[in-house]
């Protein structure tokens, strides 16, 4: 088991910041959808507590692994992809790595110009990124959803495409990812 | 002469008193303007402090620094005027749990009296808030004082489940609220 990533295969941390991270994206996206149209109960007010906290540790565990892939070597692409191909997977991990940055990010200047600032777990605060505007919270709302939805259509066409290298190309590409 | 002499004694007798009468209202009264003034209040949700404001509210108020003892202020909140950057919040805030606007359209603050402590003022005053009527301490300093104008800023510590505001979990929203005012006052009409 390699701790750091080689040409061929991805490390552990590598593994444990892609799945640990996606099944915090997942969840998010569910309770999000569910608690933007409950009533207002105390309930809501615990998911949207939950919600920004599990965020804000997506933002976190994101600086982290944008740091460690810096810092690390990135698997290749099989020589037999076509450069269309090869720019599509690319441009694919780009926009995923925006959005995982863009979503928290977001969400945070959402609850601040909402007025309701983040407490991460109730540990600690976090400081306001804007005054409290009503207008601004309105395009950040549009923002937060919409984008949401257009993350989760990027997730589908890279899992999509994780499947089609396993069994069209019948290569690594999905294997090399698998936590096992 | 002597006809005289009375008319003059009674005239200063009047004018005398006159005075006095004018002494005694020497406490000014105002009235706020409401485009410089501000009343705040904050609680906590989740851990992390919101706030909203009130919009409309009007006053009675008799002070003067000198004649605490017939300084006066009575307060009148429309709770409809509640104000948040959170829509939902206003909303919310208005319904049957929180503040019933529909039902309880008004809420009053009256001091009973008021006092110079350290520092500034202390008042003690009864507030209502929906059905329920509590002491409450308000805390506040006057930053301006004239005949004309004064400017006031103070708070008070309230419990919102007191006057039965919100719900009866106080995780969601803690049970303790601040109440924050900025008020500039002008000479009442």
């Amino acid at each position: 088991m390699l701790i750091r990533n080689s040409k061929r295969e991805y490390g552990v941390i590598a593994k444990f910041f892609h799945w640990v991270i996606a099944l915090i994206i997942f969840t998010l996206f569910g309770v999000g959808l569910y608690m933007a149209d409950l009533p207002v109960t105390p309930a809501k007010f615990e998911l949207y507590g939950l919600h920004k906290s599990f965020g804000i540790l997506v933002l976190s565990l994101v600086v982290l692994r944008f740091l460690w892939k810096m810092g690390n070597s990135t698997p290749e692409l099989p020589k037999h992809m076509s450069m269309i191909e090869a720019l599509g997977a690319k441009g694919a991990h780009l926009v995923l790595y925006l959005l995982m940055f863009g979503m928290p990010l977001s969400g945070w200047l959402m609850s601040s110009a909402a007025g309701f600032p983040v407490s991460v777990f109730g540990l600690f605060t976090l400081p306001d990124l804007i005054a409290a505007n009503k207008e601004y919270l309105e395009y950040l709302e549009y923002f937060h959803e919409y984008a949401a939805y257009f993350l989760m259509a990027v997730v589908f066409v890279h899992m999509a495409g994780a499947l089609y290298h396993h069994f069209y190309y019948k290569d690594t590409i999905l294997k090399r990812m698998l936590p096992w | 002469m002597v006809r005289l002499f009375k008319t003059l004694l009674c005239s200063c007798w009047f004018l005398l008193c006159s005075f006095s009468v004018l002494y005694a209202e020497d406490v000014p009264q105002f009235e706020i303007d409401l485009d410089k003034s501000s009343l705040t209040f904050k609680a906590v949700q989740n851990g992390a402090e919101i706030e909203g404001q009130f919009k409309k509210f009007t006053g009675k108020i008799q002070f003067h620094p000198d004649h605490l003892d017939q300084s006066s202020v009575e307060i009148e909140v429309d709770m409809n005027s509640v104000d948040a950057s959170y829509k939902d919040v206003v909303q919310n805030i208005k319904t049957k749990d929180w503040f019933f606007t529909t039902k309880y359209p008004t809420a009053t603050m009256k001091t009973q009296n008021i006092e110079k402590v350290d520092g500034g003022y202390k008042a003690n005053a009864e507030l209502t808030i929906r059905d329920q009527t509590m002491p409450v301490e308000i805390m506040f300093n006057v930053a301006e004082f004239s005949a004309e104008k004064a400017h006031a800023k103070g708070k008070a510590a309230l419990k919102r489940k007191d006057f039965n505001v919100g719900w009866e979990d106080t995780k969601a929203v803690e049970n303790d609220v601040q109440v924050i005012f900025d008020v500039m006052t002008m000479a009442a009409q």
